[in-house]
């Protein structure tokens, strides 16, 4: 675990992909870009208690570390090992084939090079209920939340309202739900960083 | 019951507030903070606001941080969160523009028919397209806003979050603004009220804008009935922080009356006039 609790938050929040509901994830992770850590450390440890969302101890740890209140961290569930997720991967959407990916292609013109940056990836996830949604898959080496942030705030101009993207560091150890993705994904560019996640 | 009184009170002031941040922050957060506001989290919908304001680095006024801080306090959450706020006497923000070249309201009577039964004392429903983003993570554009004015028996929050509801559930994207009686429109709800067109309901309502934002309307619909309005774009003036309280009287003229920007301005003043003094006297002595 590291010290810096950005870091930290970052990685929390990574590991809640799949978990904690996309309005919330992608808030606090904008949050967390945007230097208002001290609003998610009250904010994440009471969205974890009011959904009753499990925590393995290692993440615990996390949450302590980004200096979330003690009290409210204790009463957050343990739990053993991450509960499965319920979702679906597909590299294209239906359709797609024919019309394309205008968004793909902006994402695709902005990281193509970048320092930093490795491998860009793209997966749609399917759940019973749920509109397919977009699955951004970066690694990176770098400035991680700033970059989840930036690429957040450009998705949601282009017109997705709760942006899942997902950037991982080199030495993040994957869950099921980023595997599966990854699993299921399509690249759209390269950075100037050489990455290997998937 | 006095408990029950705070209580009601305290979600109406934070509905409020929440109308002073519209166009500020973005109308994801605005619709999400409404929800907490009806569902009775009010300590979550004031640090949403919180935290919107301080990622945004949107600037408040000193007047709305301690507001905002007497909020965070009364839903026993924790005032010092505001206090990574920008907190500016007077500030610049891009005007907002408004549209109903293309009309705002197709399909959204329909949208509400469900939920009017369900909805006391509503006056009117107008809607409007937003062209210029909001906030520091905007949405796409344009985004429909509508405005509902209710009256005196009617619940601003739970309003506000049934209206978003049903249109939600309807596919239809927008952000809601609901006035009540009382509480002074802002710039942003009158411009976009100047644009808007009504929703006129099978029972007749909404023929007529609101008394809030009737005046406002007045100007930009005023030929012709409703139905045959021309399309109208308003263009909101410099959006100035809105007041909270009525502003204090200045007492005495000196410079520390001044704000930040009058200063500004009077520095440059004072050294535009210094430059030419110079360059006259470099003149005459040369």
């Amino acid at each position: 675990m590291q010290d810096d609790a950005e870091l930290n938050a970052h990685d929390l929040l990574l590991r809640l992909a799949g978990r904690l509901p996309d309005d919330q994830l992608w808030r606090l992770r904008d949050w967390l870009a945007s230097g208002a850590l001290p609003v998610l450390r009250r904010v994440l440890p009471r969205a974890l208690l009011r959904d009753r969302i499990g925590l393995t101890a290692e993440e615990h740890d996390l949450l302590r570390a980004i200096g979330a209140d003690p009290g409210l961290t204790s009463s957050v569930l343990g739990v053993l090992t991450v509960p499965p997720h319920r979702y679906t991967f597909t590299p294209e959407l239906p359709g797609q084939e024919t019309s394309g990916d205008p968004v793909g292609v902006v994402l695709g013109a902005t990281l193509h090079g970048r320092i930093g940056v490795g491998d860009v990836r793209c997966s749609w996830r399917k759940a019973h209920t749920e509109a397919p949604r977009r699955i951004v898959l970066v690694g990176a080496t770098v400035d991680r939340h700033r970059l989840t942030g930036e690429l957040q705030r450009m998705l949601r101009a282009l017109g997705e309202h709760e942006p899942c993207v997902e950037v991982l560091p080199r030495e993040f150890e994957l869950t099921a739900y980023h595997l599966a993705a990854l699993d299921m994904s399509e690249l759209l560019c390269l950075g100037a960083a050489e990455l290997v996640n998937g | 019951m006095s408990d029950r009184v705070l209580a009601d009170g305290l979600s109406d002031r934070l509905h409020d507030f929440l109308l002073r941040m519209a166009g500020r922050i973005d109308d994801d957060a605005v619709n999400s903070a409404r929800e907490l506001i009806a569902v009775a989290e009010l300590d979550r919908a004031a640090e949403l606001l919180v935290g919107c304001l301080a990622a945004g680095g949107v600037p408040v006024t000193p007047d709305e941080h301690r507001y905002l801080r007497s909020l965070l306090d009364e839903t026993r959450s924790d005032p010092s969160l505001a206090d990574r706020l920008k907190v500016r006497d007077t500030w610049y923000a891009p005007p907002h523009r408004f549209s109903s070249e293309r009309d705002a309201c197709v399909g959204v009577e329909e949208a509400l028919r469900p939920a009017m039964g369900f909805l006391r004392d509503v006056r009117s429903v107008q809607c409007v397209w937003r062209l210029t983003p909001a906030g520091a993570t905007p949405g796409v554009v344009p985004q429909r806003v509508v405005i509902v004015e209710i009256g005196s028996e009617g619940f601003a929050p739970a309003t506000a979050y049934r209206v978003a509801q049903a249109l939600a559930v309807a596919g239809l994207r927008a952000v809601v603004e609901v006035l009540r009686p009382g509480v002074e429109p802002t710039d942003y709800h009158l411009m976009a009220a100047a644009a808007a067109k009504p929703v006129i309901f099978a029972d007749g309502r909404g023929r007529q804008p609101g008394p809030a934002t009737a005046d406002a309307a007045r100007p930009a619909v005023a030929p012709g009935p409703p139905d045959h309005e021309s399309p109208t774009v308003i263009v909101s003036p410099a959006a100035m922080p809105p007041m909270i309280d009525p502003p204090a009287e200045r007492h005495g003229s000196g410079e520390d009356q001044l704000s930040d920007v009058e200063r500004d301005l009077l520095r440059q003043l004072h050294e535009e006039l210094a430059q030419r003094e110079e360059r006259s006297n470099s003149e005459s002595s040369g």
